[in-house]
């Protein structure tokens, strides 16, 4: 019986390392390559914090502050500051870009925190 | 305007226990309920009634939370170390008196908060910097520490680094929501419940009863509670589960004593939270994001308020909680508990897609199998912690 229960004991070990390995790996291919859903401005709002979201528009401002480069995306539906957080020398005023980021709160204002920022 | 904050209190701690005692039930839902509803209740109150009414409900939740995670096996990311000692002491038929430990915790850590609040007030804007450039080698050593101290040294990296690329994945995975929902349920809960169901793990008769603890010891242990909350509360991406960690690689703690100290960071974690928002202007807990924005120019006054708030929530909270308690203990004596196991694993399988969407079942399942293999193994359960550290090195390195 006890031998039994070490046979069960040592499958289990495996099959759960296996799913842990497998699912683990299916987690890191789908998070790199599922993209969020695309969105207009206007139809984000307090409700949308926290939420990832894509969306297009041409940049109408830009400022560089301290590290972040903070800009201005207008998409025809409504204006947006989005926030990136690096050092880009890239000039992207009057360009039409693509961004992916969160829907963050800052100070009472909207802004999306940008994980990607595609130009268009 | 003092009637409308009592009214608050008490309708926050209604909220906090309702929070704390359904697993999957988190407070920042209720939070952001709350503000997206608050254009219609400013029309009636003040924006300092509303932020009474968050701080009541998270402290009640934060002494609460332990309920289910000690007599259910459901924990969240801030509860997750107190499920394996929780459930041995359950198993011993003292699962009454582990909730008193985190209890006795949550109680003193809020008394220890509010002591230390005024010289963080002072300190805080000088040694924040600082602290930002450690962050990132103070967890690896701890990390390393860990690993170290650990018999089966392969085992503990190989758990993990698997907890901790599912981590950064998940919290990396644009599309699920609440990432940390199906991710901890799995780690720490539905491993847990799944052994549990599979060994057929009777629950003896619950005595109520307190567990034994020196009262040096507790001692101790709050002031260790002390040293590592104060290194996570000002920072972002860290807070009460990495302030668990690094005291558990500073000092040997026994299973009773570590119950006191989850209990103890967590209370402090929340409460010098908002110190963080009046000191450095940051909020550094899902609750004090929501403060912040009731009470953008936060005063000293209001700081004190919401100290003597807390205060009197916590007092109220002790009773409850154990009230609680006593009931989970009766009532699991009454039930199944292969077939609870077997509920509450159906009930966060319901939940992960309602909560986090389809994909995080998922994450669930992956952390499921991590849990299984960590609980197989037998390692600390404490490597599955990788899950938030990782993300976190990850942040300060890079």
């Amino acid at each position: 019986m006890k031998k039994t229960g070490k046979v069960k004991t040592s499958n289990l070990l495996k099959l759960s390392l296996i799913i842990a390995l497998v699912g683990t790996f299916m987690v890191v291919i789908l998070a790199n390559n599922l993209e969020p859903s695309t969105k207009t401005i206007d139809s984000i709002n307090e409700r949308s914090i926290d939420e990832w979201i894509k969306v297009q528009g041409n940049v109408t401002q830009e400022t560089d502050v301290s590290g972040l480069k903070i800009i201005t995306v207008n998409d025809g539906t409504a204006s947006i500051s989005c926030i990136l957080r690096k050092n880009v020398s890239y000039n992207f005023k009057d360009q039409r870009v693509e961004i992916q980021g969160k829907i963050t709160d800052y100070k009472g204002d909207i802004e999306i925190d940008i994980s990607k920022i595609t130009v268009l | 305007m003092i009637e409308q904050i009592f009214i608050a209190l008490f309708l926050g701690i209604i909220a906090g226990t309702l929070t704390g005692i359904f697993p999957g039930i988190h407070i920042n839902l209720v939070a952001t309920l709350l503000f997206i509803t608050s254009a219609f209740f400013l029309q009636f109150t003040s924006p300092i009634v509303l932020a009474v009414f968050i701080i009541s409900m998270a402290i009640m939740h934060t002494f609460a939370d332990f309920v289910p995670s000690i007599f259910l096996g459901a924990p969240n990311e801030d509860t997750a170390l107190s499920v394996l000692p929780g459930h041995r002491l359950l198993l011993g038929g003292n699962g009454y008196g582990a909730v008193k430990l985190t209890t006795i915790g949550c109680f003193f850590g809020v008394l220890i908060a509010l002591a230390i609040s005024p010289f963080f007030i002072i300190i805080m804007p000088y040694i924040y910097p600082f602290l930002t450039k450690i962050m990132a080698f103070l967890l690896i050593a701890i990390v390393l520490i860990l690993i170290l101290k650990e018999e089966k040294k392969m085992w503990a990296i190989i758990i993990f680094l698997i907890s901790g690329i599912l981590g950064v994945a998940t919290l990396n995975f644009m599309v699920i929501k609440q990432p940390l929902f199906p991710l901890f349920s799995g780690l720490f809960g539905t491993s847990l419940l799944a052994i549990s169901f599979f060994q057929n793990v009777k629950i003896p008769r619950q005595k109520i009863k307190d567990i034994k603890v020196e009262k040096k010891k507790i001692t101790g242990i709050l002031g260790l509670s002390i040293l590592s909350s104060s290194l996570v509360s000002f920072l972002p991406g860290v807070g009460s589960s990495q302030a668990a960690v690094i005291s558990s690689a500073i000092k040997k703690i026994d299973e009773n004593l570590f119950l006191v100290l989850v209990g103890a960071v967590n209370t402090i974690v929340m409460c010098l939270s908002f110190v963080a928002l009046y000191a450095i202007q940051k909020p550094r807990s899902g609750i004090a994001v929501f403060v912040g924005k009731f009470l953008p120019y936060f005063t000293e006054q209001q700081l004190w308020l919401l100290f003597a708030v807390t205060l009197i929530v916590s007092g109220i909270a002790v009773f409850i909680t154990l009230i609680f308690a006593k009931l989970f203990a009766k009532g699991i004596m009454k039930i199944n508990y292969k077939w609870l196991c077997f509920t509450i694993i159906l009930l966060l399988i319901i939940l992960t897609p309602i909560i986090s969407g389809w994909l995080a079942l998922l994450v669930l399942v992956a952390a499921t199998a991590t849990g299984l293999v960590t609980n197989i193994i037998g390692v600390r359960k404490i490597h599955m912690m990788g899950a938030l550290l990782l993300p976190v090195i990850l942040y300060y390195l890079f």
